[in-house]
């Protein structure tokens, strides 16, 4: 090879996607050419170091409690019939229950037996900061949420013509339950803004009210 | 579209996982948890990347193995089953970001490095730092490639099936990402 190859040649024969016949001449042209062999040598370190980025990386602790919960709406509407929004009311009852009762299971009472001891003489700017803390490590976000809601409940309303009266009431019962776990997350939280698990609290109900609008009207939009 | 293929023994679905799809498949929601905790290091870490978004990460993530159980009946074992995963949480990802686009307009993401995990030794912290953060920043189609190919492992043709593209298309996206990383590196 007299010409240089061009550098997408050269990362292709890098990550081993050229011919016999095409390596042998890169190789060749990188024996005798110093600028060439450079350039290979800098994207293969740079590959390599990439290379040694982790590909595993252990998400929050919790995740699998609100997988499960979905789960738990999924099969036991998946099990009663073909459309999880034209099926009996037990069937879609069920399930949705069995979501929301994995969410319930922790009260906020719970949570505020357990809180560790607050500093009596913490300021109002110290409180404020720690709540954001830990509002920041419990991974919500009051904002995007409320647009999540709002753009979800706009797609319910929308579609509820659609819906059996008894999924309407079965869903509504539902969402009020989370708002209701919800609103004491905020009440207790006014209380005890630092309050780490009273924030991942709330953040398990926000999640868990994205995660049933979203299962509604994905399946509606879907199917009907 | 041909399936993702790799030579046979690399195919062979572990018996452990094999018989943990097979009871998934069948509804048990306990041998599904066994192949979420095998997974769910690699999913998180592939839709943090994808995503560049730590709290997108997690709700991708949730929906993910949702997707992949309501799906995990159309698994035949053609492909490993990790790969399998990956798919769909491609797709669960490029779903999002499409409509997110269409929501708020075409604004990337701000990356947010607080939830990589510590580097083992503090011994080149600064440079993990720095090079997850330039990978965060590339364009999102140069990201997805680089990521798939150089973190994860696949091969082009294995990332052009994962995505749905062209192999010359990943290359040119992977010429791309190392390009652009190389100036931001300064290496």
């Amino acid at each position: 090879m007299k010409q240089h190859p061009d550098e997408r040649t050269l990362l292709r024969h890098l990550d081993a996607e050229t011919g016999s016949a095409e390596r042998w001449e890169i190789e060749r042209h990188l024996a005798e050419c110093g600028v060439c062999r450079r350039l290979h040598e800098r994207y293969s370190g740079l590959k390599a170091e990439v290379g040694r980025l982790p590909s595993s990386i252990e998400p929050p602790a919790e995740l699998w409690q609100r997988i499960a919960a979905r789960l738990e709406a999924e099969t036991g509407t998946r099990r009663i019939g073909a459309h999880p929004l034209r099926e009996s009311r037990s069937g879609w009852r069920r399930g949705v229950v069995a979501a929301l009762a994995i969410a319930a299971s922790i009260s906020v009472g719970v949570l505020l037996g357990r809180q560790l001891p607050l500093q009596p003489t913490r300021g109002v700017d110290q409180a404020a900061a720690e709540a954001q803390a830990v509002a920041t490590l419990a991974q919500y976000d009051e904002e995007s949420y409320e647009l999540a809601v709002a753009d979800l409940e706009q797609i319910l309303v929308q579609i509820r013509a659609e819906l059996q009266p008894e999924t309407v009431a079965a869903i509504e019962e539902n969402l009020a339950i989370i708002d209701a776990a919800i609103a004491d997350s905020r009440a207790a939280l006014l209380a005890d803004p630092a309050n780490e698990r009273l924030h991942r609290h709330l953040a398990t109900n926000m999640q868990m009210k994205i995660g049933l609008l979203r299962m509604v009207t994905a399946a509606t939009t879907r199917d009907i | 579209m041909h399936s993702i293929t790799t030579d046979p023994a690399a195919l062979k679905i572990p018996e452990e996982t094999a018989e943990l799809v097979r009871r998934s498949q069948a509804g048990d929601t306990a041998a599904y948890e066994g192949l979420y905790r095998t997974h769910v290091g690699q999913v998180y870490a592939l839709c943090l990347r994808l995503s560049a978004d730590s709290q997108q990460a997690t709700e991708l993530t949730q929906d993910v193995f949702v997707k992949a159980w309501t799906g995990i009946g159309s698994f035949r074992g053609d492909a490993a089953f990790g790969t399998w995963l990956h798919r769909v949480a491609f797709n669960v990802v490029r779903e999002r970001q499409r409509s997110d686009s269409r929501r708020r307009g075409r604004v990337e993401p701000r990356p947010e490095l607080d939830d990589y995990p510590e580097p083992q030794s503090l011994v080149g912290h600064e440079d993990r730092i720095d090079l997850e953060r330039a990978i965060a920043e590339l364009p999102p189609r140069a990201r997805h490639a680089l990521v798939l190919h150089d973190i994860h492992g696949y091969r082009c043709r294995e990332v052009a099936e994962i995505t749905g593209t062209a192999v010359g298309t990943i290359q040119a996206h992977l010429h791309r990402a190392r390009k652009l990383l190389k100036e931001k590196l300064h290496r």
